[in-house]
């Protein structure tokens, strides 16, 4: 039982028991009670590749998941890296989005990583061809978006702790 | 690609001097906001450069934004690029240019946007 981590698996820190999230890990650890799943999907090179997903805890609301893991705390807010969408939350269903492998929490407020990241999805860029950023993810897999969605924050200078 | 500024915004451009100082001053205000997540500038100046696009198109002049490629704000070459990655004559220096972007530290999500640029060009899905 449990799966080895390794470099590149995105992986739910807080099943982990651990403050901090991550959406991989730097170096291979065995952890028990986790379960990975092979997900084909097109990367974000436009190859089509199975990559490996930790599966996470996840809720029917972003309400429940709150009422369970708790506030951001004060001056954070929780991120959701496959955003809460309709179209998403319709396409994915509600466990995939308000699970614990999709949330992240972050500084919230003006200048902050999560306001630029979220801006940056309201934003017309020339690789969506006059769509905000956010209406062209949109006709994506969630595997696709949740790689656009960390290496946008990454971009903006998210680090992982 | 028609800009969506309304009428009080879409100023008419008069020459393509004009187009040109209109879209340089759009692609650096329109990095700077992307920079920064305001996407409303951001928005703005996009449906700007839009415009100006259509303009010169119109004018049969769309090569004068060549110079850019050679400009000192990657914006303003990111911008360029994009726009002219689609013609023939200058496309491949404009592929090389946003690689160039694309592999440039210490630029932030300047550096993922032109590498997108080139993915979505590359599968033949960027038609601007």
């Amino acid at each position: 039982m449990g799966v080895i981590l390794k470099y590149g698996y995105f992986v739910d820190m807080i099943s982990l028991g651990v403050l901090t999230y991550a959406p991989y890990l730097p170096k291979s650890s065995r952890i028990p009670f986790l379960r990975v799943e092979h997900v084909r999907t097109q990367t974000l090179n436009s190859e089509v590749a199975k990559i490996p997903i930790i599966v996470g805890r996840g809720f029917k609301s972003f309400n429940e998941f709150k009422r369970v893991m708790g506030s951001a705390g004060s001056g954070y807010a929780w991120l959701h890296i496959v955003e809460q969408t309709p179209a998403n939350l319709a396409k994915f269903g509600p466990d995939r989005i308000h699970n614990t492998a999709n949330l992240i929490r972050l500084p919230h407020g003006k200048g902050s990583i999560h306001a630029k990241v979220s801006g940056y999805y309201s934003s017309k860029q020339f690789f969506t061809q006059g769509k905000t950023v956010r209406e062209w993810l949109s006709q994506y897999d969630y595997e696709f978006q949740y790689q656009f969605g960390i290496n946008t924050l990454e971009k903006f200078g998210w680090t992982v702790k | 690609m028609v800009g969506q500024l309304n009428n009080r915004e879409m100023k008419k451009i008069k020459n393509t001097k004009e187009a040109i100082d209109v879209f340089i001053d759009a692609a650096t205000k329109h990095t700077t906001a992307t920079l920064e997540g305001d996407y409303k500038t951001c928005n703005k100046n996009y449906d700007k450069m839009a415009n100006v696009v259509d303009y010169l198109k119109k004018e049969n002049a769309l090569y004068e934004l060549e110079d850019l490629l050679n400009s000192k704000n990657v914006g303003v070459r990111t911008c360029a690029a994009a726009y002219l990655i689609s013609v023939d004559s200058v496309s491949k220096k404009c592929q090389s240019v946003l690689s160039e972007i694309s592999h440039t530290e210490g630029i932030g999500i300047l550096q993922f946007n032109a590498e997108m640029v080139l993915k979505e060009w590359e599968c033949g899905r960027l038609k601007l």
